[in-house]
């Protein structure tokens, strides 16, 4: 495509003349800037952040007094690089699942709520580019909630309960970089299960004007999974479940000693699963609008 | 008009898609066809499984009970599945990993010269010098209850006698060609057991599963045995251990252990009959007030009485009053004095055995 | 202002050939139905380029509906629409970047600035160069006169201001067209004068804008064309003067004396009559030069003489009667 450009002496613009679509790179930039750096977001993170300090104080204290039964207080004791991986399994089954269904509830609901959805559709962004920077959007936000929780975990972690490295389920010491890495895999394992339930949330937010509506659906279908996860007579749809990866042990697996990948990779897979039906929901409903 | 249906179909293709691929990944895959394999007796297959020197293997063992009553004690980890990483490095060198409740891992390795047990829910080291070890072979056996090689090896021994064994066509199992091999009792048994069935390697002649069928019924009762299975060398990193500092370590004398162990059940329980009718009968006293493999932490609804009112039904006969535990392979009868009879079979023969003196 | 762009620059591909080339927006036989209801039908519209077409309609008339299809938000029911010769919403993406909108009002979140709002809008506009993003703000911010509120919350403006702001996106780059939805809306006298300036700088460009009000001065003061729109069907279309003086055979002559007139009009057989400080002349028989003539020729002292028109308040009535009695 030929982007010959003109100049404008009296405004000072440049045009691209003739080009009939915004640079890819500028329209995530747009959107990610958006998305990240609204007032509401940078609460909601810092509130995430704040969680792992009071998850850790409290294990800390806990360990201290002896009120913990056996298991955690020993697995945290110097060996503070746990706390990552503790504080993620407990953040992806609730918490993490309601941040990402309010970044998809913003991206198109909320867009659609407040007008700006059909100001980039005649802008003109297409709306299959519009679906792929919106779910690219959702997918650098979550990650970047993730990170939030892991690595105030690591700092807190460190300083409550110090070690160098990790002490894996078997007694294996791990060095600073194996721990990391696993921590890094658990990083990539939330971000993938968040990814999944907030393309199930964007096809909400497809058919939808109402943002409250996209994190009400997801936080009660997350809740209403949760509880058939409980149901032990259901085991035979409990993997098809998504909100199953929690308790999959595929983050417990990560600190045994070799890992056990096996849970790990089912439950992505199943998210990668999830990601493609709600994403496909969503452009369906894209290309036929009302 | 047309790049917009051309979207939406591919969308609808990505949504059937996505659907089908949930129920690849989680149905399990138990449907594999049965592998085409060179004919074999049964008597050479059980031979060469018993004389099969097993190579090197890592892979993941899983139980699954289905024996129609909520035994908590066989719910470990989720869906009433028992599991567990196995490595085996050849010799006396293996590993063994199973999760426990609480988010707490225990792990064995034995080393070739010593056998560590580690526990990560209190960082404790339990160290056994592997000579002791040996001198307890039978000890453990017990121990190892774990590895479907030692007990596949000990049924078809003491089985040979009461059952039919044959060959029953051939299966997948773990991703790898198997031999069924078929233990029925004999007709004269009167066991609860229809059938058992072990799936033997075809390539290693070790087992890799071992099911266990109740009269009219499809669904094993009992399974056990590989989901997972990589046959070939294993790290040698596997297999040493190393406490962790601040770990807690007790060098236990396996001759002491395993004397407290054999004395408390020698003096009190004993078997009647033979084969699959083998009943275990004896006398439960306060301090031995505990199901077997009954777990500490389970607390007080697993006491006798507990259970008893869970799901126990009351019976009574010559013996007394008492309550009848019954599963789809196997009867225990507790009287209310405390006599108990277990066996794998149906509540008469119990009640013989309780009455034999 | 800006100079036109270039004929190689700017051509744009689509089906349209002959007549259609000439129109910045056609329609043809364009409907649609929300749950069985017609909201557009029958519609047969016509935009010449470098035109303002002030597209007016009661409330509910099914304009706003016929902008969203003309701009390919909403697919037709039924016909078709072109924009600048592209089929809607199939080639929309060919044309949108040289069209500029302000549909249903204006659109922006509420918690970002003007100035940040706007930004994001210029993020999306194809033609516009990602280094020259900041300059085409603040120049679109100046032309609708909110570079100094440009950094408030979009939160706290009036909806005068708001308004202004969804004029300033429809204006970040040079466009062929521009699609204003009810632009005056909640706006003071003083800003609809300034969305009128903004109107008229437009058409001196060459820009062709649409421009829909149910506020009849609106129209009257800044249109060329006009479309009138009831029921969801199009009731009348055409030039804006034509429009007003169709209908109507008058010639309205302002005079001292009335009975002069209208005697020497008697005598050339050309019918009227006397009303307040002149005559009324009926054009059917004659043409208005020859009326002139004869009143000169009489010496007759003429003031003035004009065509007789409708108030565009009276043409809407007429129009919408129907509607406005419902």
């Amino acid at each position: 495509m030929s982007t010959a450009t003109l100049a404008e002496p009296a405004t000072g613009r440049t045009l691209r003349a003739g080009a009939t679509r915004a640079p890819l790179g500028r329209l995530i930039g747009s959107e990610l800037r958006w998305m990240l750096l609204r007032r509401r977001t940078v609460f909601a993170l810092a509130g995430l952040a704040l969680i792992p300090i009071i998850i850790g104080i409290g294990l800390s204290v806990a360990t201290g007094s002896g009120m913990l039964a056996g298991g955690l207080d020993t697995l945290l004791r110097g060996n503070g690089l746990v706390l990552p991986m503790l504080t993620l399994l407990l953040l992806a089954n609730l918490f993490l699942p309601l941040i990402a269904s309010m970044f998809a509830a913003d991206a198109i609901a909320g867009e659609s709520a407040s007008g700006t959805l059909r100001g980039l559709l005649v802008a003109p962004v297409g709306r299959l580019r519009l679906l792929g920077v919106k779910a690219f959007g959702v997918a650098v936000a979550s990650l970047v909630a993730v990170l939030v929780v892991a690595i105030t975990s690591i700092i807190i972690g460190e300083i409550l309960f110090g070690g160098t490295g990790m002490l894996s389920f078997s007694g294996t010491p791990v060095g600073l970089g194996g721990a990391l890495g696993r921590i890094g895999l658990a990083v990539l394992w939330t971000t993938v299960q968040l990814f999944g339930i907030g393309a199930v949330a964007l096809a909400i937010s497809a058919f939808t004007e109402h943002p409250l509506v996209v994190m009400a659906s997801t936080l009660a279908g997350v809740i209403v999974f949760s509880v058939l996860n409980n149901i032990s007579q259901l085991s035979a749809i409990h993997p098809l479940l998504i909100t199953n990866g929690t308790m999959s042990g595929a983050i417990p697996g990560l600190l045994g000693g070799p890992m056990d990948l096996g849970p790990y990779g089912q439950s992505m897979l199943v998210a990668a699963c999830y990601t493609v039906i709600g994403l496909s929901i969503t452009a369906i409903r894209m290309v036929n609008p009302r | 008009m047309k790049t917009k249906k051309v979207t939406t179909g591919i969308a609808v293709v990505g949504v059937l898609a996505g659907a089908a691929g949930l129920a690849i990944v989680t149905v399990p895959a138990g449907a594999d066809p049965a592998p085409q394999l060179p004919k074999v007796s049964p008597e050479s297959l059980v031979s060469s499984a018993l004389q099969a020197k097993p190579a090197q293997f890592g892979g993941t063992v899983s139980a699954t009970s289905n024996l129609g009553i909520p035994l908590p004690e066989l719910k470990q980890g989720t869906d009433g599945n028992y599991s567990a990483q196995v490595y085996y490095g050849g010799g006396d060198k293996y590993r063994l990993t199973s999760a426990q409740q609480g988010g707490a891992q225990h792990t064995t390795v034995s080393d070739g010269s010593t056998l560590w047990n580690y526990g990560s829910k209190d960082r404790t080291v339990n160290k056994l010098p592997m000579q002791q070890v040996k001198a307890h072979e039978k000890a453990m056996q017990e121990r190892s209850k774990g590895d479907p090689v030692a007990m596949s090896k000990q049924l078809v021994g003491k089985l040979r006698q009461s059952s039919d064994l044959t060959v029953d066509g051939t299966a997948r199992v773990a991703d790898r060609d198997a031999y069924e091999l078929v233990l029925t009792p004999k007709p004269s048994e009167k066991t609860l057991v229809r059938e058992v069935r072990v799936a033997v390697d075809a390539q290693t002649r070790m087992p890799l599963r071992f099911e266990a069928f109740g009269n009219g019924s499809s669904d094993p009762a009992l399974e056990f045995g590989f989901t997972k299975l990589d046959v070939g060398r294993q790290d040698p990193a596997l297999f040493s251990f190393t406490p962790p500092q601040g770990a807690k370590v007790t060098t236990v004398d396996p001759g002491k252990h395993m004397d407290k162990l054999k004395k408390q059940p020698k003096q009190q329980m004993r078997t009647v009959g033979e084969g699959w009718d083998t009943v275990l009968t004896g006398k439960l006293d306060a301090k031995n007030a505990k199901l077997p493999q009954g777990k500490q932490e389970s607390g007080q609804r697993n006491t006798p009485a507990g259970i008893m009112d869970r799901f126990a039904k009351p019976v009574h006969g010559a013996y007394g009053n008492g309550h009848l535990i019954s599963t789809s392979i196997g009867t225990a009868l507790i009287t209310d004095d405390g006599r108990f009879a277990a066996g794998l079979v149906p509540q008469q023969v119990l009640e013989q055995a309780l009455g034999t003196k | 202002m800006r100079p036109t762009p270039g004929p190689g620059a700017e051509t744009l591909p689509g089906p349209g050939a002959g007549k259609d080339q000439e129109l910045a927006a056609a329609t043809r036989g364009l409907g649609k139905r929300f749950k069985g209801v017609d909201a557009v039908s029958e519609l047969d519209l016509e935009v010449p380029r470098g035109s303002v077409l002030g597209l007016l309609g009661p409330n509910g008339s099914g304009k706003t509906t016929t902008i969203r299809m003309l701009l390919g938000l909403t697919a037709p029911s039924t016909g078709t629409a072109e924009l600048l010769g592209a089929r809607m919403p199939e080639q929309a993406q060919q044309v949108l970047s040289t069209v500029g909108a302000l549909v249903e009002g204006p659109g922006f979140h509420s918690f970002l600035s003007g100035r940040d709002n706007l930004r994001r809008c210029a993020a999306a506009e194809p033609r516009l160069a990602t280094r020259s993003i900041k300059a085409a703000v603040d120049s679109a911010l100046e032309r609708v006169g909110l570079t100094e509120a440009a950094d408030r919350r979009y939160r706290g403006y009036s909806l005068g201001m708001k308004q202004r702001l969804g004029l300033a996106a429809a204006l970040l780059v040079p466009r062929e067209l521009v699609i204003l939805d009810e632009p005056t809306n909640g706006l003071d006298p003083a800003g609809t004068r300034e969305v009128r300036a903004v109107i008229g700088e437009l058409h001196r460009e060459g820009t062709t804008v649409i421009v829909s009000s149910h506020l009849l001065a609106e129209v009257e003061a800044t249109c060329t064309h006009v479309a009138v729109m009831n029921r969801g069907s199009l009731v009348a279309q055409g030039q804006l003067d034509e429009l007003l003086e169709a209908g109507n055979t008058g010639l309205e002559v302002r005079t001292e004396d009335a009975p002069a007139a209208l005697e020497a009009l008697g005598a050339e057989r050309v019918p009227a009559r006397e009303v307040e400080g002149g005559v009324l002349v009926d054009l059917t028989t004659a043409r208005p030069e020859q009326v002139l003539r004869v009143l000169v020729r009489a010496e007759v002292a003429v003031t003035e003489a004009r065509k007789q028109r409708t108030g565009l308040e009276d043409l809407f009535a007429q129009l919408t009667e129907e509607g406005a009695q419902a």
